[in-house]
């Protein structure tokens, strides 16, 4: 078969205006086939990007050759040819609607191919029946949810019938079900003949992939059948990537329990070995799971209240959206909310009315025991009281050096300069930036995950007594992540501060969380313990958001007659159950 | 207590998609008649006239059924800026124009309140209205791509000098579809700033100096935004078939290799 993409020798470098040149990638070589379902992984700024504008002419090799078919990218008169045959998402929908509605942006494509007009709306239909988004064909971009304006993006992106569809980081911002979607729909699209690429930080997603391509500082590290990629466990912490949470616990559960092989990548696969070791090991008494340490169970105050609350946004206009339809909600002093829903839920409108940046168009919000309107005149001081960290923080980022973007919030209070200094340093150092070494830095000199440590070390530093967090790790790659999330455990294990998290993330919010509130369409649908609430799999299912792994594998345990007691959320409490269980047996 | 809501400010860029005729209408005669009644609007100076202007506007509006309250809303986040440039005007314009005779209302020393001056600022105030009205009326009834197609055609002549109509006017069109986007992102930057306890000037409504001052640092990481927003722009029209009129990161690599040999596909 003859190739649809081909790499030889690629070089990209970027040109500084202050002359510095970084090499995005070095001496690629690579072939794609047509038909193929290749994923690409890699940490930030290992060159994914590149590589994939590469593919479709959008950036052309510093040296080397790219060749799409037999139109190499580096001459000009072939990039129409290149963009119909090679078609891409990128990540943030809002920025790749260009039409005023659904359907005229889907046909913006096909139209740049200068397809007649009967033609232009067949594609129309067709790519738009296809992801399911036919019925809203009217809609205004910014009247979709984050998923469905993907699945718009997708569409006209698949309306230009390419034979190579990328997708780049398409699914990040994205909650599990919208993810699935897109997901479900790139292996139609494969089925039909379309070659996809795509590149994700989700090593779920790449497994679903038949190549895996790996990438490190702008080099093909890996290429391979993904199975066989995730493994080779050593490497993956270096390179960035994270192997799938199945992986993970079987390779630790390896070392206590040689009988699990760290091979392992999938639910199924880890059970039926768990079930092999557990009930081949001769029986004996059963050890007691130790309780996990709830704080959920002290007396404590009510912090925050909502009665009844209701929000309606563009409110006497005709784009009028109910956002709350009457929540009702107590967060007691100290304890840690996690907040789950899918996009459009109501999440993040419920998170700003917490701390009075959003007021009720119905109902009551209670704050430390006073009413939102008796907090009216000391707005300022009731979000230092509860502060939150928005989404996608390090975008809103103002001052121009770290130290004096982490101290913003407290200047109104007039602070003598020593006080300052040591509460900046101590928020610095609490999200692990060492303040000698960052604070006289220029805020754009910093990576991704290094401002989004900027913004939370901004937040804390008010001393709050509540602290709302946005999906704080959003879009950030593995290893940001997972640094992150330690220093925030850390930082929440010490304080006695009252902690509202929102996430996608099933594993975070059972790492972070004592209580879960679950919203769908403006209302509270599930609320209770963290650790039984995540067990009722049924109904978080129906939700369309997931359930740990760590979930589910104790329930296909205990499906298969294995009296695992407790109910453990997070990796360490499954690997501790599992294996107390095991020297208990063996 | 208001809520922050940028977007329900915004009436300008925000299409409508209530299918009247206005809607329906040709999109050049629709460019013709806007860009002879922005003429209007802007160079005639009668009392009289811009009220006659902005009853048909508010008939139009209507007639394409636009919610009043949708207007209103709009117009009214403009009041205060309009509010205060009528009160500078009032204190500093010229109380009689030359070659005109005024009479005086009201004098404070040196200073006299003329018909001729309450007039001036009336006429501001219309003309401002009529204006914004106008404008949105525009947007409202007509999309981003039909507006691309209907200032194309008015440039088509553009192209024997070598000026791409349909690249051009696509830009133009695209200004309009980034209000309420840059609405909502502007939105998102002050509430995260207030987030964490930054005193914005909310609250009293007429703390509008102070308000501004405190949104000056704001700029920055404002335009940071809305650059990066037109680059992720550029580039997904690009990927989409449009060859734009000047080419992004591409252009630099198109020259022959520096050293290597060309391999060919």
């Amino acid at each position: 078969m003859k190739p649809i993409i081909r790499f030889h020798d690629v070089s990209y470098t970027y040109h500084l205006p202050n002359g510095q040149s970084i090499p995005a990638l070095q001496h690629v070589h690579l072939t794609i086939y047509p038909g193929e379902f290749v994923a690409l992984m890699g940490a930030n700024g290992s060159g994914k990007s590149t590589l994939v504008r590469l593919i479709n002419a959008l950036f052309v090799p510093t040296e080397g050759t790219v060749c799409v078919h037999q139109w190499n990218t580096r001459e000009r008169r072939y990039w129409k040819d290149i963009r119909r045959t090679v078609a891409m998402v990128f990540q943030d929908p809002q920025s790749q609607i260009v039409g005023s509605t659904v359907e005229e942006d889907v046909a913006f494509g096909p139209r740049n191919l200068g397809l007649p007009q009967s033609v232009v709306r067949q594609r129309v239909e067709w790519a738009l029946r296809t992801v399911g988004m036919w019925d809203l064909r009217q809609r205004l971009p910014f009247q979709l949810s984050a998923g469905q304006a993907q699945r718009v993006a997708l569409a006209g992106a698949i309306a230009m019938k390419p034979e190579v569809l990328i997708l780049d980081e398409a699914t990040a911002m994205l909650d599990p079900a919208g993810r699935q979607t897109i997901l479900s729909l790139l292996k139609h699209l494969n089925t039909l003949g379309m070659t996809v690429v795509l590149v994700t930080h989700f090593p779920e997603e790449a497994s679903q992939a038949q190549r895996l391509i790996v990438l490190h500082r702008g080099t093909v590290v890996a290429d391979d059948v993904p199975t066989r990629v995730f493994v080779r466990s050593e490497r993956l912490a270096e390179w960035g990537i994270a192997a799938p949470v199945p992986g993970q616990i079987a390779r630790r559960l390896h070392t206590k329990m040689p009988c699990i092989s760290p091979a392992i990548l999938d639910v199924r696969t880890l059970t039926r070995a768990l079930e092999e070791c557990l009930i081949t090991s001769p029986r004996q008494s059963l050890s007691n799971p130790s309780p996990r340490p709830s704080r959920v169970g002290q007396a404590r105050s009510t912090f925050i209240k909502t009665r009844d609350l209701w929000h309606v946004y563009m409110a006497q206009t005709p784009l009028e959206v109910t956002a709350l339809r009457g929540v009702t909600l107590t967060v007691q002093r100290g304890a840690s909310v996690g907040l789950m829903g899918t996009t459009g839920s109501g999440k993040s409108t419920l998170m700003q009315h917490l701390n009075g940046l959003l007021f009720p168009h119905r109902g009551e919000v209670w704050i430390d025991g006073q009413e939102i309107r008796q907090w009216q005149d000391r707005l300022p001081a009731l979000r230092r009281t509860v502060a939150m960290l928005f989404q996608r923080a390090e975008d809103q980022l103002f001052e121009r050096f770290v130290g004096d973007d982490v101290a913003a919030g407290l200047r109104s209070l007039r602070l003598p300069r020593e006080i300052l200094r040591e509460r900046v340093r101590w928020a610095m150092e609490t999200v692990g930036l060492e303040f000698e070494a960052y604070k006289d830095r220029p805020v754009y000199s910093l990576s991704g995950g290094e401002k989004r440590k900027v913004a939370l070390a901004g937040v804390l530093v008010l001393e709050p007594q509540g602290v709302i967090l946005d999906e704080p790790t959003v879009g950030l790659d593995p290893r940001s992540r997972q640094d992150l999330m330690m220093y925030l455990e850390k930082w929440h294990t010490r304080g006695d501060v009252t902690l509202i998290y929102s996430s996608h993330s099933p594993e975070e919010i059972a790492h972070m969380t004592d209580q879960i509130v679950i919203m769908q369409n403006g209302v509270v649908a599930i609320s209770g313990e963290t650790h039984e609430v995540l067990y009722d799999v049924e109904r978080i299912k129906a939700l369309g958001l997931e359930v740990p792994v760590v979930v589910e594998l104790v329930l296909g345990l205990r499906s298969r007659g294995i009296p695992l007691r407790g109910n453990p959320i997070t990796m360490n409490e499954f690997v501790n159950t599992i294996t107390r269980f095991f020297r208990g047996r063996g | 207590m208001e809520n922050v809501e940028f977007l329900r400010r915004v009436i300008i860029g925000i299409y409508l998609p209530t299918n009247s005729w206005l809607h329906r209408l040709d999109v050049r005669a629709k460019l013709f008649v806007f860009l002879v009644g922005t003429g209007y609007a802007t160079f005639v100076s009668s009392l009289r006239a811009q009220g006659v202007f902005l009853i048909w506007v508010l008939m139009l509006m209507h007639t394409a059924r636009v919610p009043w309250r949708f207007a209103w809303n709009g117009l009214k986040a403009a009041l205060p800026f309009l509010f205060a440039f009528g009160v500078l005007d009032l204190l500093f314009a010229p109380s009689s124009p030359k070659g005109v005779i005024c009479t005086p209302w009201w004098t404070l020393g040196s200073w006299h309140l003329t018909n001729c001056a309450v007039e001036t600022v009336g006429l501001l105030f219309l003309r401002f209205t009529v204006l914004m009205l106008w404008t949105s009326l525009l947007t409202i009834t007509t999309t981003v791509v039909e507006l691309g197609r209907g200032l194309e055609w008015y440039l088509s002549p553009l192209n024997r000098w070598g000026i791409p109509g349909y690249e051009v006017s696509l830009i133009l069109a695209l200004t309009f579809r980034f209000v309420p986007t840059f609405a909502l992102e502007a939105e998102r930057l002050v509430k995260s700033q207030m987030a964490r306890g930054i005193d914005l000037g909310e609250g009293g409504r007429w703390r509008f100096w102070r308000r501004v001052r405190a949104m000056m640092p704001m700029l920055i990481p404002f335009f940071l935004m809305a650059l990066r927003r037109a680059e992720e722009m550029a580039e997904a029209m690009e990927a989409r078939g449009f060859i734009g009129v000047t080419d992004t990161a591409a252009a630099e690599n198109l020259l022959p290799q520096k050293g290597g040999v060309r391999h060919e596909c």
